[in-house]
């Protein structure tokens, strides 16, 4: 019995255990929310599961059905491609111009740091979404503002064109420029001064001292943002629901609001996993090959350290 | 040996309390349903009245909004956990029914379940394969609302109920031409809906979905015929293009609500919203007839159901509740019409004389419907969904002349009737 007691308490008093009592409040929200619903979802992509019976095992059914008998699966790709290669570069462009503008000392500066946040903190929300639609509308403000102007004679439809419906989404996308763009003005501040002074000294104008230092000084900073943002944009939903819904004719099928669609409108739940994973896998293959190919063009001061 | 007398009076004092709360213990029924702020409060204050009226009942109420509620009866099915009543859906309730989730009423009709005053067409929605398997709640069905003053202001007719296409359509003309606006958002539920194609195709005494539901039960002739008149006066902006139409979402910005058109297709219950976010008054009209039709095209359809599950243990007591909620004057007078016109002509009557202009109008539409409709088809098949996003797609290549009328035909049917063939 004193035996058992000692164990017990020597058992409370190691170190480990009070370190993971600590974390469990995460570990527990990562395995409850993360590992197994992961694992379920791995589990139905190989399931038939309409939510209202039980699922039913089908092997390799629903990717085999994915790649060779689904054009919306395609369209749905190609959709999210165009979306993610217009929506990245134009944002992170967007990004460093206004962090490197911001990185100067003038008065107010902090004032419009904060300003140009502000879309961001707000960007991926309804609210924002639904101003969207409203901005772009037939009967919105820009077209208001063109019929003003005397440009066109009636509204035209941003939003709903098949020809203009995606591009108003990624215009909206590279407007939340904030994140990627608070991040490039600490990168700028980490650059040493004194690399500037120095090319100053000898003669370079604003261009070279941007493509020589700035850059490459730069660019851990961006890849950082780039991987980041592609993750980001291809998971895009939100917006994409609220604007268009898709519309017209699947031109803005977002390849999760496919997802969605699938699985909880048309009750596919096993078949919407399966995608999941197709994604997953995709951003995956993507990812690592911009890890590779940042060998080439990411430069560390620390060769390496870390 | 004290103590175990002690302990012995104890349990005999317990099983003594227990059987004597044991024959009082009420008998308990659960009730799920979706529903609205309005909705929830009006059925709890409909459950306490039956309490009230029934001592020695209680009714646990379980109530989430439409978009958690299939999730959550999913859930429950699975786990042989399901409410005693649940509040069911025309489109759901097949699937239920045929995985035997819900049981079979008719050994309850007028032994329990009076529907004495209850007109078939108002039963028969309720039915499948020939079985009762949920009471309907309310009757709605589809039509036009208008604007009578800008009927007026454009010189033109107001609807009649024998009215015919033919005639709908220039009735459209006229009212671009009068008011120089649109005079609908879209050809009646052409867009984004199969209620307009649907009740086209009734007309000619065909239905949507083959009896099967493996594929689709019309002539492709038809399709082509309804959406002729569409994209033709689409084209004389008699209706809205389709850039504007992708952007009717809501009630709030509906053409009809913000003066851009004189008329819109809406479902009744949905005429509330309408007149509130209008500001105007509003009158309904049918849907228009076929020169040609072997039967009326309108039809009434059943807004939600009661249906009892095979997880209930006290079926009697919930033939009871659903009997009073159907039947009783006063609950029907609490529930003011939300759940659609009440299906006993006897609460009609009852209730008749209490109505605002909302609800009467709505209570004489229903009346005229009746006269001028024929029997609701059979619930669609499961995978209905998917075949209206297909006829929405379809339809928008057409408006914007991706492809040509014959070719939407063909993709529809194409589409339409692999999904059907391949879904379980």
């Amino acid at each position: 019995m004193r035996n058992l007691l000692s164990k017990i308490r020597d058992t409370l008093n190691n170190d480990n255990l009070a370190g993971y009592l600590f974390i469990s409040p995460w570990l527990i929200g990562f395995f409850a929310f993360m590992v197994i619903p992961m694992g379920l979802s791995l589990y139905l992509s190989f399931t038939r599961y309409s939510v209202l019976t039980p699922p039913v095992w089908i092997g390799l059914q629903n990717y085999k059905e994915i790649f060779t008998a689904d054009p919306r699966f395609w369209q749905a790709l190609k959709v999210t491609f165009t979306y993610v290669l217009g929506a990245v570069p134009l944002r992170l462009i967007f990004a460093l111009f206004l962090a490197v503008l911001f990185s100067q000392k003038r008065a107010l500066v902090g004032l419009y740091r904060t300003m140009y946040y502000i879309p961001s903190l707000i960007g991926g929300s309804v609210a924002v979404a639904v101003m969207w639609r409203q901005l772009f509308g037939v009967y919105g403000a820009l077209n208001s503002a063109l019929i003003k102007a005397g440009l066109i004679e009636t509204g035209f439809g941003w939003n709903t064109h098949p020809k203009t419906a995606l591009l108003s989404l990624i215009v909206l996308a590279a407007w939340q420029f904030g994140s990627p763009m608070l991040i490039f003005l600490a990168g700028l501040k980490q650059i040493p001064a004194s690399l500037y002074e120095s090319a100053a000294i000898d003669g370079a104008n604003w261009w070279q001292t941007f493509f020589k230092i700035t850059l490459p000084m730069l660019s851990p900073i961006i890849f950082f943002n780039l991987v980041m943002q592609l993750i980001n944009n291809f998971m895009v939903f939100t917006q994409a629901y609220i604007i268009t819904g898709g519309q017209p004719f699947d031109r803005t099928l977002v390849y999760i609001l496919y997802l969605f669609q699938k699985g909880f409108t048309y009750s596919q739940m096993g078949y919407a996993c399966a995608l999941a994973w197709i994604l997953l896998f995709i951003i995956g293959v993507i990812t690592a090959f911009i890890f590779k190919s940042s060998a080439g063009w990411v430069y560390y001061e620390s060769k390496g350290d870390f | 040996m004290e103590r175990t007398i002690g302990l012995v009076t104890l349990i005999a004092v317990l099983v003594a309390a227990f059987a004597l709360t044991g024959s009082t213990e009420p008998t308990t029924l659960r009730l799920t349903w979706w529903g609205n702020q309005t909705r929830n409060d009006q059925t709890i204050e409909v459950i306490e009245l039956f309490e009230k009226k029934n001592p020695g009942y209680k009714i646990k109420p379980e109530y989430t909004s439409w978009s958690g509620y299939w999730d959550r009866m999913a859930a429950q099915a699975a786990g042989s956990n399901l409410a005693d009543i649940m509040q069911q859906d025309f489109k759901y309730i097949t699937q239920y029914a045929e995985s035997g989730q819900i049981i079979p009423l008719d050994p309850y009709v007028n032994k329990g379940l009076n529907l004495k005053d209850v007109e078939d067409t108002f039963i028969e929605p309720g039915k499948i394969n020939g079985k009762l398997y949920g009471v309907n709640l309310g009757a709605n069905t589809y039509v036009f609302a208008y604007d009578p003053a800008m009927f007026a202001k454009a010189n033109v007719n107001e609807p009649n109920p024998d009215w015919t296409w033919e005639e709908y359509l220039d009735t459209c003309k006229k009212l671009r031409k009068g008011l120089k606006m649109f005079a609908d958002n879209e050809l009646g539920f052409a867009t984004n809906n199969i209620s307009g194609l649907e009740h086209y195709v009734r007309q000619r005494g065909q239905q949507i979905f083959d009896p099967s539901g493996k594929k689709l039960g019309f002539d492709p002739k038809l399709f082509v015929e309804f959406y002729k008149m569409d994209l033709d006066l689409t084209k004389d902006k008699v209706f809205a293009p389709p850039e504007v139409r992708l952007e009717v979402t809501s009630v709030e910005n509906n053409l009809l609500v913000t003066k851009k058109a004189a008329m819109s297709s809406v479902w009744t219950n949905q005429i509330v919203a309408f007149n509130n976010a209008a500001q105007r008054p509003l009158k309904m009209a049918l849907f228009p007839k076929d020169k040609k039709q072997v039967k009326e095209g309108t039809y009434l359809k059943p807004s939600m159901f009661f249906s009892i599950t095979k997880d209930c243990k006290n079926r009697n007591a919930a033939v009871k509740f659903i009997d009073f909620f159907i039947n009783d004057v006063e609950v029907n007078k609490i529930l003011k019409a939300e759940r659609g016109v009440p299906i006993s002509s006897k609460v009609r009557a009852a209730m008749a004389s209490e109505l605002d202009e909302t609800g009467k109008a709505m209570f004489e539409i229903i009346d005229l419907a009746g006269k001028h409709s024929s029997a609701i088809d059979p619930p669609p098949p499961a995978a209905f969904k998917q075949v209206i996003d297909v006829l929405n797609d379809v339809h928008y290549k057409m408006l914007y002349k991706v492809i040509t009328l014959d070719q939407g035909a063909k993709e529809f049917f194409d589409r339409s009737n692999k999904i059907l063939a391949e879904a379980l």
